[in-house]
């Protein structure tokens, strides 16, 4: 679940982010919180800045200047809860990944009643939606 | 007569006196007027040698005295588009009604100046005059171009001649009507251009007569730094005062001491023009950093002494929409001094700070110190959205200093958040930037 | 134009040959082979390259050499001996910080030079000394706890 702020020119702001996650029996819990706090950052930086575009063949981005990463003022209080799972062990590199995308975009939904299909989230798209 | 067509008469009459009159309140002082002193042709001074080559390259081949003087005059960076092959043309300059592209002056006949006869050159770059008879716009400066000698221009067009020719058509220019009417820019320089050549003032040092031949025919330091009048000609009742060009501004440089450069020391000028750099001032970024690294970085130290000591010569004008004078450096702690504008601060926190520092005093070269430059003590902020969205990369000395261009990850709302934040925390009264005018910043100088 | 250079690095003295321009970072991991400060952008854009120049958290990647003359650095190798750098090393060690752990030696010297100006960092302060920091792993959260766990002993 993700908790997000947007303003009139489509800025997000994340506030809170809560995951609970069943990867079957943890053999170490702690270290599965630390790939889904990881994999959930990881993730909402390609939802809000992952853009790579294509010129003459060539990529366009060169560098942390014109291809942002989150930073540390931007993330905000993750609570993982892993859930007590008699499952065999699954794998859980990626998880946090895919969830952190499709959490946020449904809070901006929910908070603006824009519906983005296409990601990275386009600013403006957000912007004018919210005006409509 | 009869009545009527006396009254006519007279009306006519009062019509062109009043319009000679507005022509020559628009026109103006011309812009070595202020000097005052006695002219006198080139050819009878004396006491000096104000036009041509420094000392060490006298006996230098005609192309080399060219090439110092096509530097001098910076040539090449407006005649050439950025990838391109160097003087072959295209760069275009985005003007409120269309835009104009610079022409290729490689010696290639079809699409260069390789058909110019010496009387061609020297009609375009004195008169704005092309071979085919056709009006240049004034975005080529022949207003400033025109005091030079005929022998330095023809240096510059054999030193062109000496490069390889590059076949290269530039791109047809956009301009609107009445825009596009080149033939209307006859009337344009019969009222603009003197058409005339430099005259050395016998009543300043030769060293000044040098530094006003450098910085106005060649040079050309008020077709940015003076602001234009209603005819779009340089104002020079308010000789470089400073003004906006190209979406930059282009500080006051006349001798007032709050917002000029009364206040500079001679050093700190002669490194400003010849490193890009001046403690306590800033680095030159934008177009004038393309003028330093082109043109006055190649100048000989006699001639940047001759500009400065020119320069000083200037008549103090304030800029009224500067503060008087820069503010000090900012409180080293991120908590005190300005806090406002949390969105600026976070975006200056991540992408800034490392190297600009809390308090603006750069913790990696001072050439990144903020404290003390006009940018960020422009109530305007233009410059600092500018370098923010394109970044600035100076080739002196030894690839000192170069800033990323941030302006394709974040969006014209952090870029006006983040200059406002700077302007409020390193200058003296913070700017009100809004997305709007980052947009377009962006629009002017794009390509 | 290579030139006799002499610097003192944790505390050593170290002589090389390097243009004066030469960035710390190259003349560090390139000509003294001390690789544990990393190379990630080269433009002051992720702290990677962070190290101490007189106890301050510096981008060592666009540092020319000549700026550090007769100033003391140090660097990842040497910051556990400094009180503030052993307390981070620890917090980092117990809370797992590190993930792939490429950005971490640039977290915790810029965490260390946090620590040993604002001995009780608030996470205003944390987010004005470390958002220069990026970590591709999303390890944020974990340096946030870590370095108030080292400001205040255990915490969590
Ligand atoms: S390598 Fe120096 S900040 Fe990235
Ligand atoms: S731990 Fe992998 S980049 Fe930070």
């Amino acid at each position: 679940m993700v908790e997000a702020e947007i303003d009139d020119s489509g800025e997000i702001v994340l506030r809170r982010i809560t995951s609970v996650v069943d990867t079957g029996i943890a053999v170490n819990p702690d270290t599965v919180k630390a790939q889904i706090e990881g994999g959930l950052i990881f993730g909402l930086t390609a939802a809000l800045y992952g853009e790579i575009t294509i010129d003459k063949g060539r990529v366009q981005q060169s560098n942390f200047h014109d291809y942002r990463m989150m930073r540390i003022n931007e993330t905000p209080k993750i609570e993982v809860v892993v859930v007590k799972s008699g499952e065999a062990p699954g794998g859980i590199g990626e998880a946090g990944v895919n969830a952190g995308p499709p959490a946020l975009r449904n809070a901006i939904l929910a908070a603006t009643g824009v519906a983005l299909r296409r990601l990275p989230i386009d600013r403006k798209l957000l912007a004018a939606g919210r005006k409509a | 007569m009869s009545g009527k067509m006396r009254i006519l008469a007279s009306l006519v009459m009062i019509a062109i006196v009043a319009v000679a009159l507005g022509i020559w309140i628009i026109r103006g002082p011309g812009p070595l007027d202020f000097a005052g002193g006695t002219k006198v042709a080139l050819a009878d001074y004396r006491a000096g040698k104000p036009a041509g080559v420094p000392a060490k390259l006298e006996k230098a081949s005609l192309v080399e005295r060219g090439e110092y003087l096509a530097k001098a005059a910076d040539c090449m960076v407006c005649h050439t588009k950025p990838g391109e092959k160097e003087y072959s043309g295209g760069l275009g300059f985005k003007l409120p009604f269309g835009t104009l592209y610079s022409t290729n002056i490689t010696p290639d006949k079809d699409t260069g100046i390789g058909n110019y006869s010496d009387q061609d050159f020297l009609d375009a770059v004195q008169r704005g005059k092309r071979h085919d008879g056709a009006r240049l716009y004034p975005a080529m400066p022949y207003t400033s171009y025109t005091y030079m000698t005929d022998e330095d221009v023809l240096a510059v067009k054999a030193y062109l001649f000496s490069l390889p020719a590059v076949r290269a058509k530039p791109p047809e220019n956009t301009l609107s009507f009445p825009f596009n009417q080149r033939w209307a820019m006859m009337f344009w320089s019969a009222v603009f251009n003197p058409d005339t050549r430099f005259t050395p003032d016998t009543s300043k040092s030769p060293e000044w007569n040098r530094g006003a031949y450098l910085t106005e025919a060649l040079a050309h330091c008020g077709e940015c730094h003076t602001p234009r009048n209603l005819g779009f000609a340089l104002d020079n009742r308010k000789k470089f005062a400073g003004a906006i060009t190209a979406g930059w501004r282009a500080f006051n440089i006349s001798s007032d001491k709050a917002t000029g450069l009364g206040n500079w020391r001679d050093e700190d000028l002669i490194s400003y023009l010849s490193l890009g750099h001046a403690p306590g001032h800033g680095s030159a970024s934008g177009p004038m950093g393309e003028a330093v690294d082109h043109s006055f970085s190649q100048f000989a130290p006699e001639d940047i002494s001759s500009i400065v000591a020119y320069l000083r010569s200037v008549p103090p004008v304030p800029s009224p929409d500067l503060p008087a004078g820069t503010a000090p450096v900012a409180p080293a702690s991120h908590k005190d001094g300005v806090t406002a504008d949390a969105r600026g601060k976070k975006v200056f926190a991540g992408a800034c700070v490392s190297c600009h520092g809390w308090s603006g005093a750069s913790p990696v070269s001072p050439m990144a110190t903020l404290t003390g430059t006009w940018a960020v003590n422009d109530p305007a902020a233009i410059n600092v959205a500018q370098i923010v969205l394109s970044g600035t990369r100076r080739h002196t000395p030894d690839d000192a200093l170069s800033m990323p261009a941030f302006g394709n990850a974040y969006t014209d709302d952090e870029i006006a958040a983040v200059a406002n934040y700077v302007t409020a925390r390193f200058g003296t009264k913070g700017s009100k930037l809004t997305a709007k005018d980052v947009a377009e910043l962006r629009e002017q100088t794009a390509e | 134009m290579h030139m006799a250079q002499t610097l003192t690095i944790n505390g050593e003295t170290k002589s090389f040959n390097a243009p004066p321009e030469m960035p710390l970072l190259w003349v560090l991991r390139d000509i003294l082979g001390m690789t544990g400060t990393k190379f990630g952008c080269g433009i002051a854009q992720c702290g990677a390259c962070t190290v101490h120049v007189d106890g301050k958290a510096v981008r060592s990647c666009v540092l020319p050499v000549s700026a550090v003359e007769n100033r003391a650095v140090t660097t990842i190798e040497a910051v556990g001996d400094t009180p503030s750098g052993a307390k981070v090393q620890k917090a980092w060690l117990d809370l797992e910080v590190i993930q792939c752990g490429y950005c971490q030696s640039g977290q915790i010297m810029a965490a260390a030079a946090l620590l040993a100006e604002t001995s009780h960092p608030d996470d205003s302060d944390i987010d004005a000394a470390m958002a220069g920091n990026i970590c591709r792993c999303g390890t944020y959260v974990r340096i946030r706890e870590a370095i108030k766990q080292a400001a205040n002993g255990r915490q969590s």
